[in-house]
């Protein structure tokens, strides 16, 4: 190299060095131009009280919102039934407000798919088809009791043709219909857990899903830790270890669909201690000596065989249930999910009415609602807001099915709800639907059911849309939910309830409001005067944000007073209802029983698209962005596999794969498979990842109430190519592998 | 004593050691004068904003305008209403005025250039820090005296614990790096 070069290299290296260091990216502030809410602080967030949606539980929540983006959902703690908790799937809600999935634009089915059109174009369009349906129409949610079905309601509620639909959580209609006969009014049973000292759950995983998995996980503290010297003890008797049952004190392996039957062996040794120890109860004498005749068939001995369990566990279970009164015994989806489900709720609820007997005055029983049930508050909230009891449920579902297939309905509006997923394969919803000749879909995503409607329309988030909600379960005291935008919606959305509004009006409609926000103070007003413990003094708008900032209305003012013993005639005609009918089965010569069961986080299938909820580990398995089986390592040694390898589960209606997860928390002759996977058109998350349990599924019902019977269901269970790699967690025997843990 | 009459591993090595020590200067000089060159670091603002003018000659206080700090962590840049509320009918004739409220009227923030920041493994908390009656010119310098807001300090770390270890603030890591 000679001199120049050297020179001309450094010279280009030094200035390289310098030029390197030199570069600064400069950033912006961006001020707001009108500062929000003169006195609040939107630097550091403000928090506004409404109603989460996730579900029809009905949680109050507060959420905390920085410069106008929701940012923190928590629990509202003054809540009744949150009382200030949140489930994940609430807690998880901020992150599909900002999905990048979300629908922004209305869209209308064409021949060459679906094209975006205007607001104005989508209200002319179904206004034109509301005056062609003539009432002919259907409005299916997802059960839920709110301003969308309460204006639905109102305008084509009376109109000949019209139905409502309620696609809720299976075996909603047996839970209500379960016990009825002794209970006031129809009411979904909600014994105090709080106050229990004992207590039996036949199949309830009610800690994880269900009508109210937030109320029940606060009961469950109340219960073990809430009063200064007792702690609560808790039983669980199903086919599977479920998050629920792992936090009880004993797991009983019950056969499925045999919950019944050891409900009513239990009420046989409770009804002979009564009788021998001569308690003084409210109930007549003669009754208990009719119960107890028939009852004698259900002795322990004779019994245990089929129950698989020795008869003195039957004892272990029924003397507690005297001694350590209060005791409450709560029935769940193992007894809902198969066609007995109803005669084995009134024998859950059997053991109910004698445990308040026993107990008298020291249990508070949550469905205790108003001094006049019939004509009470609740009642009239209810029928304001449209669906009552009857319009939800399966049955509901088949006869909608049913409707579609004849052509009885012009047209169709689905709110919310899923059931091209999420309803079992042998209620053929799809096939019906096409019959159609217009649906409209209301969503916030393209789903499997959005995509086979005529017309779809983005919804507001529920974090950013008005609405007063009625929640299935009520606490003991009436409630009356508000559900108010807590930000400006993120994408140009509207609210589905005004967009129907305004295409009634345009289809000259009689309305009952011009806007939701307007509906959902129309029910305030409506109901203020019974609203207990409301200042009186306010004007109508002050009152509505006096409640706003509460997030709705409730009342402890209401006495919750203890329940009343069933009228004797009642008492003596229960004789009849005490029965534990066997199970029966679709595909029974398969030789294992199939128990699909919903996680924390994919509740019915509508969690699978959000990330936070697919990245959160299932409680038991510790699984995460995973699908999988469930089976007894006895099973799996069997046929022959280990963890990982797949497997084909497959019944008359279709077939799935699965990797298979060996589990000692389940029956050797049953296998587990989570519902809320396989989406076929969901969005990148959800779409492809494992398979739908539904489609296994066919249609068999209760034979009183005509609820799903989901747990009915027996499958085979091969060997199939392949392997998976299971994304965990952790160890599902905990850290120390079962040291610590001990199943 | 011409360079070419070195050997070739020998050039080599003069080389090698002549460049690193080049670099090295320039490095040098990066690190001792680098802070000073940053902290004049006076960038263009959208609005020609003075606090000379507002805070100094006028003396309107601090929190008038930023004031979220003694309430929140940020102290925040005013929204643009709080130019209006004076600029209404003081000056609204003149030019940078005229700007203002065309953003204002337009629904157009304005978008500011950082003077201060903090790298993001850094957490500050104005609000105790106005709770402790720290002065704002203690870390900003006199904004009161300057037309065009430049930093006077450099917010390194050593800045921040000199105070903390002179007033017995809590210096263990947490404080600032949770």
């Amino acid at each position: 190299m000679d001199r120049r070069s050297f020179l001309k290299l450094s010279g280009v290296a030094a200035s390289a060095s310098v030029v390197g260091a030199c570069s600064r990216t400069s950033q912006n502030v961006i001020s707001f131009v009108e500062a929000p809410n003169d006195g609040a602080n939107p630097v550091d967030g403000d928090w506004f009280a409404t109603t989460c949606r996730e579900c029809n539980a009905g949680c109050g929540v507060i959420v905390r919102t920085v410069n106008g983006r929701a940012k923190k959902i928590e629990g509202n703690a003054i809540h009744p039934i949150s009382r200030g908790k949140a489930c994940a799937r609430s807690q998880a809600a901020v992150q599909t407000v900002y999905h990048p999935e979300r629908l922004t634009t209305p869209m209308l089915k064409g021949a060459g798919g679906f094209e975006s059109i205007g607001w104005d174009k989508a209200v002319d369009v179904i206004s034109q088809r509301l005056t062609e349906a003539e009432g002919k129409l259907f409005y299916l949610n997802n059960g839920a009791n709110d301003a969308s079905s309460g204006i639905v309601n109102e305008i084509f509620g009376k109109m000949d043709g019209f139905l409502n639909v309620g696609n809720s959580e299976p075996g909603f209609e047996s839970l209500v219909a379960g016990g009825a006969a002794l209970a006031e009014s129809p009411r979904l049973p909600f014994p105090d857990l709080d106050h229990a000292q004992f207590a039996i759950l036949f199949g309830a995983d009610i800690f994880e899903s269900g009508p109210s998995p937030v109320f029940w996980g606060g009961s469950f503290g109340e219960c073990r830790r809430g009063r200064a010297s007792v702690r609560g003890r808790l039983v669980y008797a199903g086919s599977r270890l479920s998050s629920t049952a792992a936090v009880c004190d004993l797991w009983l392996p019950v056969p499925p669909g045999k919950l019944g039957l050891l409900a009513l062996s239990v009420a046989q040794v409770v009804v002979d201690i009564i009788i021998s120890r001569k308690l003084a109860l409210t109930i007549p004498r003669n009754a208990l000596g009719r119960w107890s005749e028939v009852l004698k068939d259900y002795d322990p001995e004779k019994v245990a065989a089929q129950l698989e369990m020795p008869a003195e566990y039957i004892h272990k279970l029924a003397i507690p249930f005297v001694d350590e009164s209060p005791s409450v015994a709560i029935a769940g989806a193992d007894v809902t999910g198969h066609v007995n489900g109803v005669a084995a709720l009134d024998a859950v609820e059997f053991l109910n009415m004698l445990s308040y007997e026993i107990g008298r005055e020291k249990l508070r029983i949550h469905e205790r609602l108003t001094p006049e049930p019939n004509e009470g508050l609740k009642r009239r909230i209810t029928q304001a807001l449209g669906v009552d009891h009857e319009a939800q449920g399966y049955k509901r579902m088949v006869e909608l099915v049913a409707g579609m297939e004849q052509g009885k309905y012009s047209m169709g509006i689905i709110s919310h709800t899923n059931p091209v997923f999420d309803t079992p394969a042998g209620l053929k919803f799809k096939d019906a639907m096409s019959k159609v000749g217009f649906t409209v879909a209301v969503a916030n995503f393209m789903d499997e059911t959005a995509a086979e409607a005529t017309l779809i329309l983005p919804d507001h988030h529920w974090l950013e849309g008005w609405s007063v909600q009625n929640p299935n379960f009520v606490p003991g005291v009436p409630v009356l939910n508000l559900q108010q935008p807590v930000i400006r919606p993120f994408v140009d959305t509207r609210s589905g309830s005004d967009i129907i509004l305004a295409a009634a009006a345009a289809a000259k409609l009689k309305t009952p409001a011009a806007s939701t926000e307007e509906f959902v103070q129309g029910k305030v007003k409506q109901f203020r005067a019974e609203m207990l413990g409301a200042p009186a003094y306010l004007g109508d708008e002050e009152f509505f944000r006096h409640l706003l900032r509460n997030g709705g209305w409730w009342s402890s003012e209401i006495e919750n007073e203890p329940t009343p013993t069933p009228p004797d005639s009642v008492l003596w005609e229960y004789r009849d209802k005490l029965k534990a009918p066997e199970p029966e089965f679709d595909g029974a010569e398969n030789p294992f029983y199939l128990h699909p069961f919903q996680t924390v986080h994919m509740g019915r299938g509508q969690g699978a698209n959000n990330g936070w909820l697919q990245e959160a580990p299932d409680p038991i398995t510790t699984l995460m962005w995973q699908f999988w089986v469930e089976m007894n390592p006895a099973t799996a040694a069997k046929l022959g596999v280990v963890e990982g390898d797949m497997v084909k589960i497959s019944s008359a209606h279709g077939s799935i794969t699965a990797p298979v997860f060996p589990y000692k928390g389940i029956r050797p002759d049953v296998v587990a498979v989570p519902i809320g996977y396989g989406h076929t058109n969901y969005g990148k998350l959800a779409t492809g990842r494992g398979e739908n349990v539904m489609t296994l599924l066919g249609a068999k019902q209760d034979t009183d109430s005509g609820a799903h019977a989901w747990r009915a269901q027996k499958v085979k269970v091969e060997k199939a190519q392949g392997r998976m790699k299971m994304l965990r967690n952790a160890h599902p025997e905990g850290e120390y592998q079962g040291e610590v843990f001990q199943l | 004593m011409s360079f070419s009459k070195f050997s070739p591993i020998a050039k080599m090595v003069i080389a090698f050691i002549t460049t690193a020590g080049m670099g090295g200067g320039v490095f040098a000089a990066i690190v001792y004068f680098g802070p000073i060159w940053l902290t004049t670091w006076a960038p263009a603002q959208p609005i020609k904003f003075s606090h000379k003018l507002h805070a100094g000659t006028n003396k309107i206080s601090c929190e008038y305008c930023h004031s979220y700090a003694r309430r929140s962590e940020m102290a925040s840049i005013p929204s643009a209403d709080r130019c209006v509320y004076c600029h209404d009918y003081i000056k609204a004739d003149a030019p940078e005025i005229v700007k203002v409220m065309d953003h204002y009227n337009g629904d157009k923030p304005i978008e500011w250039v950082k003077v201060f920041d903090l790298p993001d493994h850094v957490w500050f908390n104005h609000k105790r820090h106005i709770a402790k009656d720290v002065p704002c010119q203690k870390c900003h310098g006199p904004v009161e005296t300057m037309d065009v807001v430049s930093r006077t300090n450099e917010f390194s770390m050593g800045f921040c614990l000199a105070c903390h270890q002179e007033n017995e603030a809590p210096t263990d890591c947490w404080t600032c790096h949770t």
